[in-house]
């Protein structure tokens, strides 16, 4: 394959620093309001990280006895990448870099409860967020009120009995807080504000965490240390890790495609 | 530590780790290369190697496992598995390119070799090198071509080979022979001396990447000096112990710590026994810190 005709193509957009694509829309972002937890050097450390763990975790020498040249030298080697799996990655990385990879919603007003088993062990703890609602009471004559209304950090789903309690209006059974603020904000005597960053910043932190995904995607597959099949190998492992752990689509079509071009070029070469 | 004494920790830090920008040593580098040296990588293949063994120490030694050992226990990853142990010095190889692990074991090395199976399957590499010996006759002078071998493990020569030039010498390595020969103008030994520059400097080049990659430990902005230094102390206890010949020291980055990880009101202390006493105070003060710590 025709290596460094492979490796030009490489736009290196997972080089944050010069990718004023990238820090335009964060500072863009920013300007509208996102509180960001990370700096760029924070952002350019996770892209480095992870696509160095899909190296060690896919060497050349894996792909190598998988296509059945064996080294000697490592014939009865332990293959450790079932070891290397999601969790384990997440363990080695910092607290608030797992919460933008899982997608969580987060606030000012965080806390988190235990979840127990039949037996009464505690299994894990759930992530809470609290969102602030001011409830404007003036037609009853009370004056403001403050809601303080819990959702589960993971996935933004709020207790419905709480829904209902403070919202009698809102017809939604099962809802969580993107749905709630679509509702809300068509009545009136609601100040949202709070609620509202609180989902801006989980939907940019969305937005964010899918473009670093592209961004890894991209570091891994035009690694010049490592040949173009098998980086495209390693991309396609790593997209598919992450679509199983994180249950969302990704769109690689432009792995395949880059892949195919390169494939066709190197047939066409060969004919000639 | 607070955060002044980590922002001043970390102005401490030349990035020498950072090799495209490390003048001193692509200076080194590059005159060791006009010299005669060839590299098994390019600098930015050195660079990937730094910041391989880097990433394979965090994952070896991860930050929570680390803070662990501190005493903070999150009970988030209660079910994860230990793979440390399995981590081992022959998965780091598995892990490494061919000219990664030529460099890790900076063997001997000349452009014609052989290789012999031993017992137990046990493959012996073996160098081969030629030494000339004037020959002077009534008319002219012409050259008597020795070519002997040595182990690229340790650079033992045959004894068989020796014995051409050295009768009464043996077990010599290519050191020890260059050291006899060097001096005595009948024989030609280029080749040999060769031989041992490019191996001085591969052992030179592994030290300072070995050197480089504990300072991008301890200077990682992704963890604490102190875990930093602890993976370092590793990384020279596994490498050390693993690589035949190599005995990594720590004497640079213990003074990192020593110098650049005393916070500033031990600075402002010192600093105060300097004006009001003497020097003496201060050394004395230094010194009861580093003993506390250790």
């Amino acid at each position: 394959m025709a290596k460094d005709n492979f490796f030009s193509k490489d736009r290196k957009m997972y080089d944050l620093r010069h990718n004023r694509e990238f820090l335009s829309w964060y500072k863009n972002k920013m300007r509208h309001g996102y509180n960001s937890m990370f700096n760029v050097d924070d952002l350019q450390r996770l892209i480095d990280f992870i696509s160095m763990w899909y190296y060690i975790k896919y060497p050349d020498r894996y792909y190598e006895i998988e296509d059945g040249n064996v080294d000697l030298d490592f014939s009865n080697i332990t293959d450790i990448s079932n070891n290397m799996d999601f969790n384990e990655m997440l363990y080695r990385l910092p607290k608030n870099i797992i919460g933008l990879i899982m997608g969580i919603y987060r606030s000012n007003y965080s806390g988190s409860v235990p979840i127990y088993d039949d037996k009464g062990n505690i299994i894990r703890y759930e992530g809470l967020v609290g969102a602030e609602i001011i409830k404007n009471n003036q037609t009853d004559g009370e004056g403001l009120s403050r809601i303080i209304l819990e959702a589960r950090s993971s996935d933004g789903l709020v207790n419905p009995n709480d829904v209902k309690k403070n919202f009698p209006m809102v017809k939604l059974t099962n809802t969580n807080l993107d749905l709630l603020f679509d509702e809300l904000k068509e009545l009136k005597g609601f100040d949202l504000t709070h609620l509202m960053q609180i989902i801006f910043n989980h939907t940019t932190d969305i937005e964010l965490r899918n473009r670093l995904i592209y961004y890894i995607s991209l570091k891994i597959l035009y690694n010049n240390y490592s040949t173009p099949y098998n980086n495209y190998r390693r991309s396609k492992a790593f997209n598919k890790e992450i679509k199983e752990n994180l249950l969302i689509k990704l769109d690689e079509s432009y792995l395949d495609e880059l892949m195919q071009r390169e494939l066709e070029k190197q047939s066409v070469k060969l004919k000639k | 530590m607070n955060f002044d004494d980590l922002s001043r920790f970390y102005k401490e830090d030349k990035k020498e780790y950072d090799l495209e920008n490390n003048l001193v040593f692509l200076k080194w580098f590059y005159k060791k290369i006009k010299m005669g040296y060839s590299s098994y990588m390019s600098v930015s293949s050195l660079q990937a190697f730094i910041d391989k063994l880097d990433l394979w120490y965090r994952f070896k030694y991860p930050e929570r496992k680390l803070i662990e050992e501190e005493g903070f226990i999150e009970k988030e990853f209660n079910d994860i598995v230990n793979v440390t142990s399995s981590l081992d010095h022959k998965q780091l190889r598995y892990q490494l390119s061919y000219n990664e692990l030529k460099l890790l074991d900076s063997y001997y090395r000349s452009n014609n070799g052989y290789s012999i199976v031993g017992r137990n399957n046990v493959t012996n590499e073996y160098i081969t090198f030629n030494i000339y010996k004037k020959h002077i006759s009534k008319d002219f002078v012409t050259d008597n071509e020795f070519q002997l071998s040595a182990l690229s493990t340790n650079g033992k020569i045959k004894d068989e080979d020796l014995t051409t030039i050295l009768p009464k010498e043996k077990k010599l390595t290519l050191d020890e022979m260059y050291k006899i020969l060097k001096d005595n103008h009948d024989y030609d030994v280029s080749e040999l001396q060769r031989i041992l520059f490019i191996h001085n400097t591969d052992i030179e080049l592994r030290e300072k990447i070995f050197n480089f990659t504990m300072k991008k430990m301890i200077y990682s902005k992704s963890t604490t000096p102190k875990r930093g230094y602890k993976r370092s102390l590793s990384l020279i206890k596994e490498l050390n112990s693993s690589i035949k010949n190599l005995n990594l020291v720590s004497n640079d980055i213990d003074k990192i710590i020593e110098d650049d990880y005393i916070s500033t009101r031990e600075l402002w202390i010192c600093k105060l026994f300097k004006n009001i006493h003497n020097h003496i105070w201060c050394k004395i003060y230094l010194l009861l810190i580093k003993r506390k710590r250790k």
